[in-house]
């Protein structure tokens, strides 16, 4: 146990360390960022004394280093600041916004694993004959139709034609139906296509045609293969799910989703930096408790890796 | 195992069915609900910090102002019943509606007033869209309901400002509600029909009858705002009939919803005139001859029809035709051969031009600027055309001495329709760093009339001055003259009363199902 939060205690020093060099990289960013934030956000119509104003405010007068310094400052006091553009600090917009994402990220991920993990493992088994096919043509399918693709045919078919579902927005359990099954498409295609790959080199070796040569049902001797496949699926689907936990941004925009994906991307526009930078911060965080979970996960899933 | 798959089944099965709705049918309930689908995410709510048409468009269900615009953009009075300009001008004299709350009970009168537009020229409040505020000196509480403002020089524009949402009538109480302060209003409490009662950011605002209102009551007892960013899918919503009206589809779609049986399309005149703006203080476009050569060189006709689906209206004025003091002046009709002559007699055959434009900010702004490129080259000019996200393209256009582009394509509305804000993309004091005319036109003629306007109380002398401006403008051409925009608004064919005003908004207050 003291190892384990040994262990811990390491790995929340290397994630500090790696957001306090994502600040730094954020505020170098900014520097270079073509176009002035403070007219952007006053607007084109806005007279030079309140574009002037905002430029106080966002302290862009001031040098990098006293931008980073001040900013490190604030968010360990727990203030991320305040959007001049929305007038709301950060932290409370990132929290209205940030259970969309993660709820479409959960959802797309689930249904990615329960759609792409079986898909794999039959493709496997049944290797070059149709079911491979089959799988192969819908992880290639799925991997290359692009998601604002897949999303408006969603949305043509099913709120269009046939007027079942919402064409988005997220007012309502069903209008996760559609968001979840292109990202679930999307996730599905490469989790298949990782576990079939990973299968198929299991399969072969020692242990299983040890297996096999003992007269066990193939089921049995696949068991024995998903299992020890289970580390690159693994890291596949925690990797996916890191990645929508960023938002799915074109997703987002097509459903109209509420989400931090769509919010980021309007700040960006926006050279609203405050919010950019929280969300960003938000996002590295989370990609390293993911990470965190994931490896903690390893441990669990094959007792020979060892942590610390 | 097969249990629980039924179940899920069935659980889905209950949501699909639970979501599929009749379409196209008007809601006619008690507390019937109309939908309209918007593309921008509010970033503010508080009508003096924003900066938005969008914005400003969502906020008059809340909020109403002293004085408003019919659809030609004529003055109405909405809060102020009446007013009158002292006989120097420099102050007007407003009488203020009775009988009006605001939504928290407070009532209505010249003390709100003079809170209201007391935070316009109050240096605290960050006011982007404020300018024409400030020529507000002192403000004066004569009784209840009336009001005097004291200017610093008599300007007729200012009640024209008066109907912006800017200077919106806000609760003086509302300073204390939740998430509320002096400077920041997030949670505006306004006089309007409607009264916002939830927003999810970046995902819907929900509006509920006010009951107390004072004037005509609405028929829909709800309207939701779907803040729908992509253009395909908001037409979706609007083609299964989960959106009763949506805002400017892309333009290649109109021709197809028009066809749709249950869709209607209203083109709303707006006064966002739509141009290329000239470097005029640097070559080749120092040159009058030179810029009014490459005005005859575009068929801008032709660009209507085939590049802009007919959804904009050709420009025969510097301004618009909503805009205040509008007169017409003409057209550079197409005449390929008469600019090659003028540019060889200018000496400015050949000229390179670096065109500038914004991607996706106005109606087919790259594909009409493609467009436009070609015609410039028919008549030998080199074009060479650059683009770039809009906070890149507004520092590049707006700077004083780094603009990449000597022409460059722009949008300008001004959002009470006045001249004033008009003239800013004219004249001198627009130029930067203080203003965005990129254009650096100068003509003291012109300035000297238009300093006279401004002060002009009455509005015959004072259009007339303005058309004279309007005419020396159109000679210099420090624009090529394109279109103005229209507001396109699709909607349920079976809501009538949906209406706008010419500053690019719509307006269903008194929208209801045809009978």
């Amino acid at each position: 146990m003291g190892a384990f939060i040994n262990y811990c205690v390491r790995r929340l020093l290397a994630a500090i360390v790696t957001l306090l060099g994502v600040v730094a990289v954020l505020i170098f960013t900014f520097q270079v960022l073509p176009g002035d934030p403070a007219r952007v956000i006053a607007g084109p119509m806005a007279s030079a004394e309140a574009v002037a104003k905002i430029r106080d405010e966002m302290g862009l007068d001031r040098s990098a280093v006293t931008q980073y310094v001040e900013y490190v400052g604030k968010v360990l006091r727990g203030d991320l600041g305040t959007s001049p553009r929305t007038r709301v600090p950060v932290l409370d917009e990132i929290a209205e916004r940030l259970p969309y994402t993660v709820a479409l990220a959960v959802l797309g991920t689930l249904l990615g694993v329960i759609l792409g993990v079986p898909l794999g493992v039959v493709a496997a088994v049944r290797k070059d004959r149709w079911p491979d096919t089959l799988g192969s043509i819908v992880g290639v399918a799925g991997i290359s139709l692009p998601v604002f693709w897949t999303g408006i045919l969603l949305i043509v078919l099913f709120a269009v034609t046939w007027k079942i579902l919402p064409a988005g927005g997220a007012d309502s359990p069903a209008s996760y139906v559609l968001p979840s099954l292109t990202l679930g498409i999307f996730s599905m295609a490469i989790i298949s296509r990782m576990t079939r790959s990973t299968m198929i080199e299991k399969l072969d070796e020692d242990y299983v045609r040890t297996v096999r040569g003992k007269g066990v049902r193939e089921i049995t001797a696949t068991r024995h293969a998903l299992r020890n496949a289970a580390i690159p699926i693994l890291t596949v689907v925690s990797l996916q799910f890191g990645t929508l936990l960023g938002g799915a941004v074109l997703t987002e925009i097509i459903f109209s989703w509420p989400g931090i994906g769509r919010l980021l991307i309007e700040s960006i526009q926006a050279r609203d930096f405050p919010m950019v930078q929280g969300i960003v911060l938000i996002f590295a965080a989370m990609f390293i408790v993911v990470n965190f979970v994931t490896d903690i996960l390893y441990t669990v899933v094959d007792p020979r890796v060892r942590l610390y | 195992m097969r249990k629980l798959s039924l179940a899920v089944a069935s659980a889905l099965a209950a949501c699909v069915l639970s979501a599929s709705l009749p379409a196209f049918a008007a809601d006619t309930s008690p507390d019937a609900t109309m939908t309209i689908g918007i593309g921008i995410t509010m970033n503010t709510l508080d009508p003096a910090q924003q900066n938005t048409t969008t914005v400003r468009n969502v906020l008059d269900y809340e909020v109403q102002t002293l004085v408003t615009f019919n659809e030609r953009g004529e003055l109405q009075p909405l809060l102020a019943t009446a007013w009158e300009w002292s006989d120097s001008g420099d102050a007007l004299t407003l009488q203020l509606r009775e009988g009006v709350k605001f939504h928290d009970g407070t009532p209505f009168d010249a003390e709100a007033a003079k809170f209201s537009l007391g935070r316009l020229i109050d240096d605290r409040v960050s006011t982007p869209n404020g300018q024409s505020y400030q020529v507000i000196r002192n403000m004066e509480v004569i009784d209840p309901h009336t009001i005097r403002l004291d200017l610093e020089y008599p300007t007729a524009d200012l009640l024209l400002a008066l109907g912006d949402t800017v200077s919106a009538m806000m609760s003086p109480a509302s300073v204390d509600a939740k998430g509320n302060s002096y400077e920041n209003l997030q949670n505006p409490v306004g006089t309007g029909p409607y009264k916002l009662v939830r927003h999810m950011r970046g995902s819907q605002l929900v509006f509920e009858r006010y009951e107390d209102y004072w004037g005509d009551k609405p028929y829909y007892k709800n309207v939701v705002l779907k803040i729908i960013p992509e253009s395909n899918a908001l037409e979706a919503g609007l083609r299964s009939g989960q959106l009763d009206l949506i805002m400017n589809p892309p333009v290649s779609d109109i021709a197809a919803l028009q066809a749709q049986p249950n869709i209607a399309i209203i083109k709303a005149p707006s006064d966002r005139s739509v141009y290329l703006s000239f470097v005029t203080n640097k070559p080749p476009f120092d040159s009058r001859e030179v810029r009014q050569a490459l005005n005859y060189a575009v068929d801008k006709q032709a660009i209507i029809k085939n590049v802009m689906f007919d959804a904009v209206n050709l420009s025969d004025s510097p301004f618009a035709p909503s805009v205040s003091g509008y007169c017409k002046t003409g057209v550079y009709e197409y005449d390929p051969d008469k600019a090659r002559q003028m540019l060889k007699d200018a000496g400015a055959e050949g000229i390179q031009v670096k065109l500038g434009t914004p991607r996706g900010r106005y109606t087919q702004d790259y594909e009409a600027t493609q467009a436009i490129a070609s015609y410039l080259r028919q008549v030998g000019v080199q074009v060479d055309i650059g683009t770039a996200d809009w906070a890149t393209y507004t520092a590049d256009i707006f700077s004083v001495d780094r603009n990449p582009y000597n022409l460059f394509l722009l949008g300008w509305a001004p959002p009470a329709m006045d001249a004033m804000f008009q003239m800013t993309y004219f004249s001198k004091i627009g130029w930067p760093p203080n203003g965005v005319n990129g254009t650096f036109y100068d003509n003291p003629e012109m300035e000297a009339i238009f300093e006279k306007a401004q002060r002009e109380i009455d509005d015959a002398k004072r259009n007339d001055m303005y058309c004279q401006i309007q005419k020396m403008i159109f000679e210099d051409a420090p624009w090529m003259f394109l279109w103005s925009q229209n507001l396109i608004l699709a909607h349920n064919k079976n809501i009538e009363g949906i209406s706008y005003q010419p500053n690019e908004k719509f307006v269903t207050i008194y929208a209801r199902p045809k009978d």
